[in-house]
């Protein structure tokens, strides 16, 4: 399996993961795997204003970033 | 001071609101507590089913996100040490409890992946493993060493006998070949367990190579005997 095969796999997996944490409808949950291909999960959520996704769904989201956002900077101290 | 302030209180906020935890409670616990505490060991926090459901969602996505931070961010994803390995496999392998699945990352002399295969696929009950898939898989891609893992379906991390067979089994073949066998990870749930970390990986040939079928069981003999204690202390 190549690197392109497993990102593939990795976002499939975290789209799915999404859609069970925050229940996503089939539409979100396209929008943000087209996303995910396009831009990568760290841009996604770095410009998750940009993504044209529904508020509530959006507001779930930058939950997510802000959990992310503090796991990263305790990664980074250590 | 200030800004760490407000990043807890989001981390809090974002916390709750995803898995319904009540705000105060954790709030509560943070004030003497390390918030991760509460995505690492969930139960402190007595959740129910559900909530306990989403936290679990949480620490995957988490892993999985990590993981294609890496992916993103190299061409090469470098396994130079036992956290990042064990990593790389949770996220791969965290949380799948329907199948156990046997993994092996090929790398080259530098430590980067050259491919990352799945070996075999099995039932809760049992994986066959064929050592003559893993050798034609490695001298294809012309490998230095190998990273191999699976998971334990049933949560466990302790390093079962069978494990420890497969894992000398594996160098009896490969020592020969130069092609060093640098650990074996075992994901159980939501973390793993090393076996380089425990020291315990085995570096030296001890047999003639054996390339027969090698089955994995799901539950650590050690494990059964000590659930059957258990079950008799009671």
């Amino acid at each position: 399996m190549n690197l392109e095969e497993l990102k593939e796999m990795e976002y499939i997996k975290c789209v799915g993961l999404l859609a069970e944490l925050i229940d996503l409808d089939t539409d979100a949950k396209e929008k943000i795997h087209k996303s995910f291909q396009n831009i990568g999960i760290k841009n996604f959520f770095l410009h998750l204003e940009s993504v044209d996704l529904p508020t509530e769904i959006s507001e779930k989201l930058k939950s997510i970033k802000a959990i992310i956002e503090i796991v990263d900077v305790k990664r980074g101290r250590a | 001071m200030k800004q760490d302030i407000l990043h807890t209180e989001n981390f809090l906020k974002g916390l709750t609101t995803l898995t319904g935890l009540p705000y105060k409670k954790v709030q509560q616990y943070v004030k003497e507590n390390n918030p991760f505490n509460i995505l690492e060991h969930p139960h402190i926090m007595e959740p129910n089913d559900r909530q306990l459901e989403k936290i679990g969602l949480l620490n995957e996505f988490i892993a999985s996100y990590n993981i294609l931070k890496i992916y993103e961010s190299n061409e090469k994803v470098m396994l130079n040490s036992s956290t990042i390995a064990g990593q790389y496999f949770l996220a791969l392998l965290g949380g799948m409890k329907d199948k156990e699945r046997f993994m092996v990352a090929f790398l080259d002399s530098g430590n980067n992946i050259i491919e990352t295969k799945t070996m075999s696929e099995g039932s809760i009950g049992q994986t066959a493993v064929y050592p003559r898939e893993i050798l034609k898989y490695a001298l294809a891609c012309d490998c230095n060493t190998m990273i191999l893992a699976h998971n334990h379906p049933g949560g466990s991390k302790n390093f079962s006998p069978e494990d420890r067979a497969l894992t000398q089994r594996m160098v009896d073949i490969f020592h020969p070949l130069e092609i060093k066998v640098l650990d074996h990870i075992i994901v159980g749930g939501r973390s793993y367990t090393s076996m380089a970390e425990k020291g315990i990986i085995p570096c030296q040939s001890k047999g003639t190579a054996n390339y027969e079928m090698i089955t994995l069981g799901p539950i650590p003999a050690e494990e059964k005997r000590n659930r059957f204690k258990h079950t008799h202390l009671r």
